[in-house]
C-alpha cells in the first residue's frame, strides 16, 4: 500500500514549504478582526505559524538524548527572488536543499522571550516567560515567481528521493495569496509531483491565503465546491495531491469529513485554517 | 530472564528493542514483584512521540509489582506519587539541555500499562490502560485474551497515562479471574501482543532467549511481528512442591 512507509531515522521523510513573500503578502488577511494598522501583515502571521510548525516538528523528535532525524527540512521563500530561508552548516550540507531537522533544532536564527498566561494550578493564571526559536522572519516584496519555487523544489525532492527511495515521500506545501506571475503553476506542479520513492508519488498541498470576506473552502472533494469563474482556483485545485490515508484520519481528527478525493487544498483560508492544514500535512505516518 | 524460588511460579522476562534501534532506545518495561503472594507483574510501553517515556514505563511496572497497585481502585492515589517521581528523575536531567530539552519535557511522557495480582487463593485481578494484552493459558489453549483479543483491533492510537498532571487519565479496564495448577499467564506489549494473537501464545512456554530471539527475528522478517519494542513476561504457576 502506498504512503504507508515507516518512518524511522533509517528513512526518514522530508517537508519542504514553499511560502509567497509577494508585495501583497503585507496586506492584512480579508477576514481580520483587527483592521488597519493593527492587523498583522499575511506575511507576518506566516512567519509567526512556519516558525511554531518547525518548532514542533523539533519536538516531535526530540528525545532525552538530543533531536531523532525523523524527518528533513526546508523552506523556500518566493518575492523578489526564490531563496531557502533555513539552511544547514555548510559542513553538514546534504546537496538536497534540505536540513535533517536536528540541524535546524540547534540553528534557530535566534531566540525570542514572549510572555504567556498559564493555569497556575488554582483556577487563575499567572505569567510565564518562554523562549520560542525564530528561523526566518517576515518579508513581502516584488512579484509571485511560484513557478520557478515549484521548479527548485523539484530539483530538491528529486535529489533527496535518490538518497531516499524506500521513504515514506517528500510533502511539498505551497503557501500563497496570489496567482504565480511567471507563468503556468501547473505543468510544474504535475513535474514536481511525478517523482516518486517505492511508497508513493511527491505530495504537493496547497493552500491560497484570504484576500476577500468570502468564507473558506478547506479540503474540497469536488471542483464544484470551489467559487465560480476563478480559474485561479481550480488551477490550485488541481495541482493539490489527493490526502493519504493517515493525512485523512488527521483531517478527520481536527473535525473535517473526507474521502478518498478530498485534495490537500485550501482556498481563501484564515490564519486558523491555515494552522490545521499544516498540522494535517505534517502527518506523513507514526514516527517508529 | 528470572527465575522464582519461593513461589511455586516460573517467571520469565522477554524484551527485544526494535530492530534499528539501540538497546538503551528500548521504552518498553516489565517488572516482577517479590517473591510473596500475591505476585504482581507488569508491563508498559512508552511512547515513541515523547521524551523520557522509558523511565515513564519504568516508574508504572515497578510502582505495579513493587508499591502493590492490585486493586484498580487506587489507580488515582498513586498516580499523583508516580508523576512526582518521573518530574524529579527528569527535571535533573534537563538542566543543561538546549532549549527542545525543557520544553519537549514539559509535555510529559505517556505509557500504557497492564498489571496483574496473583493471589494465593487461586484468585487473579488484571488492569489496563492501553493496548498491552493480558493472556491467560490453561492446559496450552487460551481460555482469554484481554482487554484486546483480535490482531486487528491494534491501531496505534492506545489510551496513555500521562506523566504529567493535566492531559486526562484515561479509565481503566479491569478484570479478574481464577487459576489453577498448570495455568500461565503471558503479558505482553502491544506488537507483541498483536503476533502472539495471530499465532499460538502457548509457544511462548517454550520461550528461552535463544528461541525467543529466534522466534522474533523470523516473525519480524516475514511481517508477522511489527518492528517496534517488543515485550512479554511469562508466569508458570506450578504446583507447590514444584517450586524449587
Amino acid at each position: 500500500m502506498a504512503y504507508s512507509a515507516e518512518i524511522s531515522r533509517q528513512q526518514p521523510t522530508a517537508f519542504l514549504f514553499l511560502l509567497d513573500q509577494s508585495a501583497s503578502m503585507q496586506d492584512a488577511f480579508g477576514g481580520a478582526e483587527q483592521k488597519g494598522d493593527a492587523a498583522p501583515s499575511k506575511a507576518r502571521v506566516l512567519a509567526d505559524t512556519v516558525n511554531k510548525l518547525l518548532q514542533n516538528l523539533v519536538l516531535r523528535c526530540a528525545k532525552e538524548e538530543g533531536v531523532r532525524d525523523y524527518f528533513h527540512v526546508g523552506v523556500l521563500g518566493y518575492g523578489d527572488r526564490v531563496q531557502p530561508l533555513v539552511t544547514p552548516a555548510e559542513s553538514l550540507d546534504s546537496g538536497t536543499g534540505l536540513v535533517p531537522i536536528s540541524h535546524l533544532a540547534e540553528r534557530p536564527k535566534r531566540m525570542e522571550e514572549r510572555v504567556q498566561r498559564v493555569d497556575d494550578g488554582d483556577g487563575g493564571t499567572r505569567e510565564q516567560r518562554v523562549k520560542s526559536p525564530v528561523w526566518f522572519d517576515p518579508h513581502a516584496k516584488n512579484g509571485t515567481p511560484m513557478c520557478q519555487a515549484l521548479d527548485l523544489a523539484t530539483q530538491h525532492v528529486r535529489d533527496w528521493i535518490d538518497r531516499h527511495t524506500g521513504s515514506f515521500p517528500p510533502v511539498v506545501m505551497n503557501v500563497t495569496d496570489g496567482e504565480a506571475t511567471d507563468g503556468d503553476p501547473l505543468r510544474y506542479a504535475q513535474k514536481l509531483r511525478s517523482y516518486a520513492t517505492d511508497d508513493g508519488e511527491t505530495l504537493l498541498f496547497n493552500v491560497h491565503l484570504s484576500e476577500s470576506e468570502a468564507p473558506a473552502v478547506e479540503l474540497p472533494t469536488h471542483r464544484d465546491e470551489l467559487p465560480r469563474n476563478a480559474k485561479y482556483a481550480d488551477d490550485l485545485f488541481e495541482m493539490s495531491s489527493t490526502l493519504p490515508f493517515t493525512m485523512r484520519s488527521a483531517a478527520e481528527n481536527e473535525g473535517y469529513t473526507v474521502d478518498l478525493d478530498t485534495r490537500g487544498f485550501m482556498f481563501n483560508a484564515d490564519p486558523v485554517a491555515l494552522v490545521k492544514f499544516l498540522e494535517i500535512g505534517t502527518r506523513p505516518s507514526n514516527l517508529r | 530472564m528470572e527465575t522464582k524460588s519461593v513461589l511455586p511460579v516460573v517467571s520469565r522476562i522477554f524484551a527485544r528493542p526494535k530492530a534499528g534501534n539501540a538497546p538503551e532506545e528500548y521504552e518498553d518495561a516489565a517488572a516482577i514483584g517479590d517473591d510473596r503472594w500475591p505476585l504482581r507483574a507488569a508491563v508498559a510501553d512508552g511512547a515513541t512521540e515523547t521524551s523520557y517515556s522509558r523511565t515513564w514505563a519504568e516508574i508504572l511496572t515497578e510502582g505495579v509489582a513493587q508499591a502493590g497497585v492490585s486493586a484498580v481502585e487506587r489507580l488515582p492515589t498513586v498516580l499523583p506519587q508516580w508523576q512526582a517521581q518521573w518530574d524529579r528523575d527528569v527535571s535533573e536531567q534537563i538542566e543543561d539541555m538546549p532549549w527542545y530539552g525543557a520544553e519537549k519535557a514539559a509535555d510529559g511522557a505517556f505509557a500504557t500499562l497492564l498489571g496483574i495480582s496473583i493471589y494465593e487463593d487461586n484468585t487473579w485481578k488484571a488492569f489496563s490502560v492501553g493496548d498491552c494484552v493480558l493472556f491467560h493459558l490453561s492446559d496450552d489453549e487460551v481460555e482469554s485474551a484481554w482487554p484486546v483479543d483480535d490482531p486487528r483491533e491494534f491501531d496505534h492510537r492506545p489510551n496513555l497515562l500521562p506523566s504529567r498532571d493535566g492531559p486526562p487519565v484515561p479509565e481503566p479496564d479491569a478484570t479478574e479471574g481464577e487459576w489453577e495448577v498448570g495455568d500461565a499467564f503471558i503479558l505482553a506489549t502491544d506488537a507483541a501482543a498483536q503476533w502472539l494473537l495471530r499465532t499460538d501464545p502457548a509457544a511462548v512456554l517454550e520461550f528461552d532467549e535463544d528461541r525467543f530471539r529466534l522466534a522474533t527475528d523470523s516473525a519480524r522478517g516475514t511481517g508477522g511481528l511489527r518492528n517496534d519494542d517488543s515485550t512479554i513476561v511469562l508466569l508458570e504457576m506450578r504446583a507447590p512442591e514444584e517450586g524449587e
